[in-house]
């Protein structure tokens, strides 16, 4: 009788360091995973990223545009192969600069999305070159990198500042 | 002995509830610790790499379009870490909109308006005031470019043969002041102006001042306000003389002093803040309601 008890409280002391056990690991791991998912999702927008580093590096007068304006701003670009954008630019017109970034909806796309993006930022450097003079060195290295499915670009008066901040995000 | 034994499985007893007390305390702690978020900022510090793992992202080409300049800037240090909280809510489109005066404007009374400017009239697109459609208006234009300059591969006097808008105002010389001549440049006025009523006849065309400059830009002596008076004084007789009216802005925009108030002015001097719009805007409705 009393090695039967034993045996009960064994296997119910067995029972119940597995499912110590269980309950600190699995569903750890299952919610590290959700909230992982969750995060990136709702921290890394294009809207909360291109904000990030306009905070970092501000531009005068900036506001900030999104899918709905690329039209007006980017020759060329497919608009429907665009999952998310938001880009700043100087509203004013007094000065070159600009934080964009794009969500494609395919990698494929984001290749063929930052072929507008460098025609726009051809264009800006052609515009601004004999009207700003002294604000060219915001070009210095400027160009269309492509990350995946985004795309993104930074015509700012520090450069390597925005870019380290956007690669918070986007690798 | 019996009694012993006893002892001993009473003793297992108070060990197993004591371990499965502390199991369900752990348990208790762990959840608790999940859901006050404690174990959401572990997974905050790692961002990079999780987006990275999630979005599977590769950088695939990183290629320099545009020649380098030789001029480089220092860069201060970021010290600031990444943070998800209250990032957009200090600079947004909104922001810098909410924050200008309370000019008061009718979107309709413009509704079949055409604008035309340089870069300072950019600012009526690319502040939302107007679409792109309304606002031929492009950086560095001047009264002489004007006249054959594109946008989407279409002249402004295209644009306004095809538009017929109600309105058209023009303002367009602040780029030509320091090389161009103020004289040469009201003589282009006139060829656009008479284009434009070629293009579209039934239109009222109103020639608006260039702005002022702040103290500071006419220190600099590229574009001072000798320059600008002289300049808008030549299309205020340009606009009797062929018939259009005349909207001194210029007035609106300056100080006490007499130079571009800082209310209005970018800190280039020159260009418009967006509270400079809305008072422009303003001032176009009530002048020309009367």
């Amino acid at each position: 009788m009393i090695k039967m008890k034993k045996r009960i409280l064994a296997a119910i002391l067995a029972a119940a360091c597995m499912s110590a056990s269980a309950c600190s690991n699995e569903p750890a791991q299952t919610t590290t995973a959700a909230s992982t998912a969750e995060d990136v999702q709702t921290a890394a927008s294009v809207s909360e990223i291109t904000a990030e580093v306009l905070k970092e590096v501000p531009i005068n007068s900036a506001v900030e545009k999104t899918k709905d304006d690329i039209q007006d701003y980017f020759t060329g670009m497919d608009v429907d192969k665009i999952t998310d954008a938001s880009f700043y630019l100087c509203a004013s017109g007094a000065y070159p600069d600009e934080i964009g970034v794009f969500e494609f909806a395919a990698e494929a796309d984001a290749e063929s999305g930052a072929d507008a993006v460098s025609k726009h930022i051809e264009r800006q450097y052609d515009t601004f070159s004999s009207y700003t003079p002294d604000e060219m060195y915001k070009f210095d290295g400027v160009s269309a990198v492509v990350s995946g499915k985004y795309v993104y670009y930074l015509i700012t008066s520090d450069n390597e500042k925005a870019r380290e901040v956007i690669q918070k995000y986007i690798p | 002995m019996a009694r012993k034994k006893h002892d001993g499985i009473g003793i297992a007893i108070v060990v197993l509830n004591v371990l499965i007390v502390g199991v369900i305390i752990t348990l208790c702690v762990l959840i608790y610790l999940y859901m006050s978020g404690k174990l959401e900022q572990t997974n905050v510090a790692n961002l990079g790499q999780e987006t990275q793992m999630t979005a599977e992202l590769t950088t695939t080409a990183i290629t320099t379009l545009v020649p380098e300049t030789t001029t480089t800037t220092a860069a201060p240090e970021t010290t600031a870490d990444f943070e998800i909280t209250d990032e957009t809510e200090e600079t947004t489109a909104d922001d810098t909109i909410v924050a200008t005066e309370a000019d008061i404007y009718d979107e309709e009374f413009f509704a079949n308006d055409l604008f035309i400017g340089d870069s300072i009239a950019t600012g009526l697109f690319n502040y939302g005031y107007f679409s792109a459609e309304q606002v031929f208006a492009k950086v560095g234009l001047n009264p002489e470019s004007a006249l054959t300059d594109t946008i989407d591969n279409e002249t402004v006097i295209a644009k306004a043969e095809r538009l017929k808008p109600k309105r058209i105002y023009i303002m367009l010389g602040s780029n030509g002041l320091a090389y161009m001549g103020n004289t040469y440049m009201s003589q282009q006025m006139k060829v656009l102006v008479e284009e434009l009523q070629k293009a579209s006849p039934d239109s009222y065309i109103y020639m608006l001042s260039i702005p002022p400059v702040t103290k500071e830009h006419d220190s600099q002596g590229q574009e001072t306000m000798v320059m600008v008076n002289g300049y808008n004084k030549l299309l205020k007789d340009l606009a009797d003389e062929i018939g259009v009216v005349y909207l001194d802005l210029c007035s609106e925009l300056q100080d006490s002093t007499g130079y571009f108030s800082d209310k209005y002015a970018e800190a280039d001097g020159m260009h418009f803040l967006g509270t400079a719009y809305k008072k422009m805007l303003s001032f176009i409705e009530k002048t020309i309601q009367g």
